[in-house]
């Protein structure tokens, strides 16, 4: 069974953290890059969830960069891992083939959803201010 | 983030079920494929990792089958799951990059394992026994198991 966040959550979450740190409170593409150790080419692809989400705002021109736009203090890290990966379907439980039988009740049902919504609620649970470096 | 089941786990745990029903007799694989409504082939591909495991003993033959070979009630959610989805790798905490040390590099691995420790907690702590009981109404309503018993109760 696979339980993996994508390396793309941990990215934008190491994106918050650098640019919560840095000193001017803005970080340019290219050094917020370095930091993440992935291209310039990528880093639109990690900031958009963030930027989406209204956290971040980028702006263009030599002083240009990413900023952080919101208070950070509600958000949680299943809001991120939600912003990044998309939002959970709470009805959803199985992966149905082509042939799923859509009145059929699936007997794991229960305990499944039991368990993702522990696991749910410890991400909600986890405040993304408690464990970003702030300046 | 997928925190999907795949339809597996749940034939398999029907399955279990139909064999576990018949108190240690064995049960032929084209008789569970049509309490299960999926064909003989794709029962095999179910049946496979529960013999493997040690769920249940198969035997070949024209009176060949299923046997249930363990207890279900000394058997948790997350036994089946992991028998039929291949056990939790408990140090990955993303998927992405196989190059990636992925321990060391994600930033998030602390809350992440705790988010999922949460989960496969209630997996474990949930036994089939009761998932089984607790699901049998639902189970156990269709053209094939309707239950001469019910409503002749005293």
């Amino acid at each position: 069974m696979r339980l993996e966040l994508t390396k793309k959550t941990d990215l934008a979450f190491q994106a918050l953290d650098v640019i919560a740190a840095s000193d001017d409170d803005r970080v340019s593409g290219p050094v917020l890059a370095d930091s993440l150790e992935i291209t310039t080419q990528y880093l639109p692809h990690v900031m958009a969830p963030l930027t989406r989400a209204g956290w971040v705002s980028s702006t263009s021109g030599p002083k240009g960069g990413y900023v952080i736009e919101a208070d950070l203090a509600g958000v949680t890290l299943l809001d991120l891992v939600e912003a990044v990966e998309g939002v959970f379907d709470e009805s959803r439980c199985l992966h149905l083939g082509p042939k799923h039988d859509a009145n059929h009740h699936c007997a794991l049902h229960d305990p499944w959803m039991r368990a993702r919504s522990a696991l749910l609620d410890e991400l909600d649970n986890t405040k993304l201010d408690d464990m970003i470096t702030v300046t | 983030m997928h925190l999907d089941l795949t339809q597996r786990s749940d034939l398999a745990l029907q399955a279990l079920d139909v064999i576990n029903r018949a108190d240690g007799q064995t049960v032929s694989g084209p008789d569970i494929a049509g309490v299960l409504r999926i064909s003989p082939h794709y029962l095999g591909t179910i049946m496979g990792p529960l013999t493997r495991a040690g769920w249940v003993r198969s035997s070949t033959g024209p009176t060949g089958g299923y046997r249930i070979a363990v207890l279900l009630a000394d058997r948790s959610v997350l036994d089946l799951i992991e028998a039929m989805e291949g056990a939790v790798d408990r140090e990955i905490c993303m998927h992405g990059d196989p190059m990636q040390p992925v321990v060391e590099a994600c930033a998030l691995h602390e809350p992440w394992t705790r988010s999922r420790d949460a989960l496969l907690d209630v997996l474990a702590g949930t036994n089939l026994g009761d998932v089984l009981s607790s699901s049998d109404n639902t189970m156990h309503n269709g053209p094939h198991s309707a239950d001469p018993s019910t409503g002749s109760a005293r």
